[in-house]
């Protein structure tokens, strides 16, 4: 095909078959009601529309840019035993609820811009964002993933006028690695190999960048196999005098940044459709973070003379969604030849929704265009100006002088009426299973004990967490690792935000997919819990933290997998208002299901809920970390246990399915996170660990690897135990801390707990030794054998 | 005239190199055995209308790490597989964004080189041992290329 060639659309006047032909032909994931809305549009202004049009619509339309299930009338029905209600539910409308509801003065800028924003102080405020590149890493793990983490910085350098970003999060998702090979499908990657390479990716670039990596998180799942998740998260720091931005007429379009070429056109289409074994290169796009390290230092100049009027990065829908985007309200005029291309040959559709990475777009008013692109100029990143937006309500572009698109904004941007959908969920009643020894067989509680310690989720991340650089920047006071030895994992990473300054903030993540396969409502409580738990734990105020909500599905077509979603949206309403924790920002990939090509049955993933959570710090010379301090402390076991062992880690290592799930009591765990914050600042409380993936007994462990030291503990004095050892040691109720306390404060320690459940369980002792009881039972263990199994597990 | 010269480049013989072993790590655990050893170069393919001098003068000055590493230029394309028995070549297709090649570029012209050229990177793997063909071709689609992405070239 020719340069400049324009295709007409012939969708007037067709059918029903045709017009879903061309959507399937083009790749443009429009369904038949969408495809007839253009078919309306088109037929009232009198003719076809050209290939680029109907691209941007597609682009702008596509469930990535415009979240059609998130924005849906959903028709949702739950059925409780023989009790069913039914009810009207949007998912972004319940979320949006739940934030105004608690969010206060301390959010800035909530689910407006490319990510969210609170308050730090009088004169800063923090950005932060998380975002998924699951198709992409599926394909090609070391660019998708990469790319990824180099998508969010810029959502940061986007976010206001500009955040400059200074920390980023990785969670994968993944099959698990010892899965035979024969057991992978054709053009489906191996686990091992998408865990090697999505690491090596994401590390690449991010520390080339020079933005530390230091949070985050990996689940094993069967489930994950054919479809991988991989979020990443940046967090910047903004000047809140630069959080308003707004495009006015006449401003220049200006691209800076990367060259335009054919990489990842149809990524955000492709990202509604599902995984298959034919799937073609041009939706894989590679960084280069040398270039958007190189932006992003030219971008912070440029914003700090004031240079540019609004700005937006280049994501998922390239320039149609960018641009499209910032000139909504008003209108562009773009003439593609002012593109620099990577190489000729493309077509002007092409270079309009290409997705090719380390570009943004500025809104730069006359007066300022010169010194802007000079600046520019002097640190070799590329930038021109493409075109001004208008005051027409049009989106037009002109390539060498022919029109090849001519859109109204507001039939883009409104025309797309919402989706009705019908879910319905079916809440299984998790009865708590007794575990009698008789029964499972399992009197060795020691080994139960090492086998949920070197089971695939509970094992060390150092062999990820070594490979990225946690330090640069100078920022990063409590990191993954913690103890004189690294020997021991923290709860949350902590970073000093300014140099001249003592506050600063804790950053943490919840994720439980196995939750959520009993029950999705539980599965958001217990996320944004251990979120905000986690963040306590190192010293983070309780009373100022905000949330991300990142959410994951398999294919929401089928009504129990959107019911699903429908009641992790409840819970994450619900349960946001009663923990008080705003949503400042969040996204949602949908479809992550693959098609056996030979049985043309659909594999969902586990429906996955990350929430990321930020906190402020209000002084870190007063955080804490998980790792035993001294012999002769005090362990405390915080917060009420109950026979909570639905889709825990001691379930699954002995393949036990079903069970009660942690339910999370937000008004007592809210208690006793204040006055365990109330410790910790005046240091009554020198070490705490949050209880969740494993139990108490894991805990325990952790801290005493990390310390280096061994304890005794008599879980007989656990305030209400009488349930079995295996409950004690396992379930994985939410809202409780272990916590060591000096012997000389136990007075004061107690005072403060009155009216919270804490029970003194036993001591910290010099050496290697480990001792539980409770009553019959002794398991004695080696703290040095439970660290070499806990750090063996998770090979490179 | 335009000319393709290939420049190769790879750790001294007595420095370690980690990819290495973990690549000979990787191909026992893919149930192969008969490997005896292996060594990996990375790989520059540059065209332009330039000379073998100024070609050497890019891997000396600007590839190689000197204290560390050894660079050689070959004219053409040709592959000498220097005692192994296997040499496999991993490229990225055409049209894929190769942010190292840009990079080579930019540094040659840092390094004094004025000719316009073009630069593709890759890797080479050397494999000594007696394996199967249809081993070698499990090495390379489960280990070295993602043919979505990547050609293999095995000599």
């Amino acid at each position: 095909m020719m340069e400049g060639y324009v295709e007409e659309i012939k969708i007037i006047g067709a059918d029903d078959t045709t017009l879903l032909e061309i959507s399937e032909k083009n790749l443009l994931a429009l369904n038949l009601e969408e495809m007839k809305s253009v078919q309306e549009y088109y037929t009232d202004i009198g003719r076809n529309p050209t290939d680029c049009e109907i691209e941007t619509i597609a682009q702008t339309w596509s469930e990535h840019c415009y979240h059609k299930i998130f924005r849906a009338d959903v028709d949702y029905t739950e059925i409780d035993g023989d009790k069913s209600t039914r009810k009207k539910i949007r998912f972004l409308d319940a979320i949006k609820d739940a934030t105004n509801k608690v969010k206060g003065d301390f959010c800035v800028s909530v689910f407006e811009d490319n990510a969210g924003i609170i308050r730090f102080n009088e004169r800063h405020g923090i950005a932060f964002k998380a975002e998924t590149h699951n198709h992409p890493s599926a394909l090609e793990p070391y660019g998708g993933a990469g790319t990824g983490i180099g998508g969010v910085i810029r959502d940061i350098l986007g976010a206001g006028k500009g955040a400059y970003p200074i920390f980023n999060t990785d969670v994968l998702c993944l099959g698990l690695l010892d899965t035979p090979y024969e057991d992978v499908p054709e053009g489906v990657l191996h686990p091992r190999r998408i865990f090697r390479r999505a690491i090596s990716g994401a590390g690449d670039y991010a520390n080339r960048m020079g933005v530390p990596t230091a949070s985050g998180a990996v689940i094993f799942d069967k489930g994950y196999q054919n479809n991988c998740l991989v979020f990443c998260g940046t967090l910047g720091i903004i000047p809140l005098d630069k959080v308003e931005k707004e495009v006015y007429e006449n401003d220049y379009i200006v691209i800076a940044g990367g060259r335009t070429g054919r990489d990842g056109i149809h990524g955000a289409t492709f990202s509604s459709i599902a995984l298959d074994k034919e799937t073609s290169s041009s939706f894989v796009q590679i960084g280069n973070p040398i270039l958007e390290k190189k932006m992003m230092d030219v971008l912070i100049k440029a914003r700090d003379e004031n240079l540019y009027n609004a700005i937006t990065d280049c994501g998922a829908g390239g320039f149609s969604s960018a641009v499209g985007e910032m000139g909504k309200d008003i209108g562009a005029r773009v003439y593609l030849e002012k593109i620099p291309l990577k190489y000729e040959g493309l077509l002007p559709w092409e270079i309009w929704v290409s997705e090719s990475q380390e570009r943004m777009v500025l809104a730069v008013p006359e007066k300022n265009l010169e010194r802007l692109l000079q600046l520019f100029n002097d640190e070799d990143v590329e930038a021109v100006a493409i075109g001004q937006f208008k005051n027409t309500g049009k989106l037009e572009i002109t390539h060498k002088g022919e029109q090849v698109c001519f859109l109204d904004m507001k039939f883009l941007h409104k025309g797309l009426s919402p989706r009705q959908l019908k879910a319905t969920f079916n809440i299984a009643k998790g009865k708590p299973l007794l575990l009698k020894r008789e029964e499972t067989g399992l009197p060795d509680w020691k080994k139960s004990i090492l086998n949920v310690l070197g089971s695939c989720n509970v094992a060390s991340r150092e062999v990820i967490t070594d490979q990225l650089d946690k330090e640069v920047q100078g920022r990063t006071i409590i990191k993954p690792l913690t103890g004189i030895l690294q020997n021991g994992p923290s709860d949350a990473t902590v970073l000093k935000l300014l140099y001249d300054e003592w506050k600063g903030v804790a950053v943490s993540c919840g994720i439980n997919p196995f939750y959520g396969r009993i029950d999705p409502y539980y599965m958001a409580g217990c996320c944004i819990e251990e979120a905000l738990r986690n963040l306590v734990a190192v010293g983070a105020d309780p009373d100022q933290v905000a949330i991300l909500d990142n959410f994951c599905w398999g294919d929401v077509d089928d009504e129990k997998n959107l019911g699903a979603l429908a009641r992790c949206v409840k819970g994450c309403k619900d349960f946001a208002i009663k923990y008080k924790l705003p949503f400042i920002s969040g996204k949602d990939s949908l479809n992550n299901f693959f098609i056996d090509r030979d049985t043309g049955e659909k594999i969902s993933i586990p429906g996955t809920l990350l929430i990321s959570a930020v906190g402020i710090v209000p002084d870190i010379r007063e955080t804490i970390t998980s790792d035993l301090k001294k012999a002769g402390n005090l362990l405390y076991l915080c917060g009420k246990t109950e026979n909570e062992l639905g889709g825990s880690e001691y379930y699954r290592t002995h393949g036990i399915e079903g069970g009660k799930v942690p339910e999370p009591n937000p008004e007592e765990a809210l208690s006793l996170m204040r006055k365990i914050h109330r410790c910790i600042k005046t240091d009554i409380i020198i070490s705490s660990h949050d209880c969740s993936d494993g139990g108490l007994a894991i805990t325990l462990l952790e801290m005493a690897m990390g310390g280096g030291k061994g304890f005794s503990v008599s879980l007989d004095k656990v305030l209400s135990a009488d349930m079995p050892l295996g409950v004690l040691l396992f379930s994985e109720t939410q809202g409780r801390f272990v916590v060591e306390v000096e012997s000389k404060d136990r007075e004061r320690f107690e005072k403060i707990m009155e009216g919270s459940i804490s029970s003194c369980i036993g001591e910290v002792r010099e050496g290697d030794e480990v001792n539980i009881r409770y009553k019959e039972d002794e398991v004695v263990l080696s703290v040095k054998e439970a660290q070499h199994i806990w750090k063996g597990e998770l090979k490179w | 005239m335009i000319k393709r010269y290939l420049i190769e480049v790879h750790n001294k013989k007595d420095i370690l190199d980690v990819f290495r072993k973990g690549m000979i790590n990787d191909i026992k655990e893919q149930g192969i055995s008969g490997v005896q050893d292996i060594a990996i170069s990375d790989l520059y393919r540059i065209e332009g209308d330039i000379s073998l001098k100024e070609i050497k003068k890019i891997a000396e000055d600007v590839l190689r790490d000197r204290i560390i590493q050894e660079s050689f230029v070959t004219e053409g394309l040709a592959v000498q597989k220097k005692g192994y028995d296997v040499a496999i070549d991993v490229f990225y297709k055409k049209g894929v964004t190769d942010a190292v090649a840009d990079t080579v570029s930019f540094a040659a012209k840092d390094a004094g080189i004025t000719a316009d050229i073009k630069v593709s990177t890759g890797k080479r793997y050397y494999i000594k041992g007696k394996i199967t063909k249809d081993d070698i071709e499990l090495i390379c689609e489960r280990l070295l290329a993602n043919r979505l992405v990547q050609d293999y070239y095995i000599t």
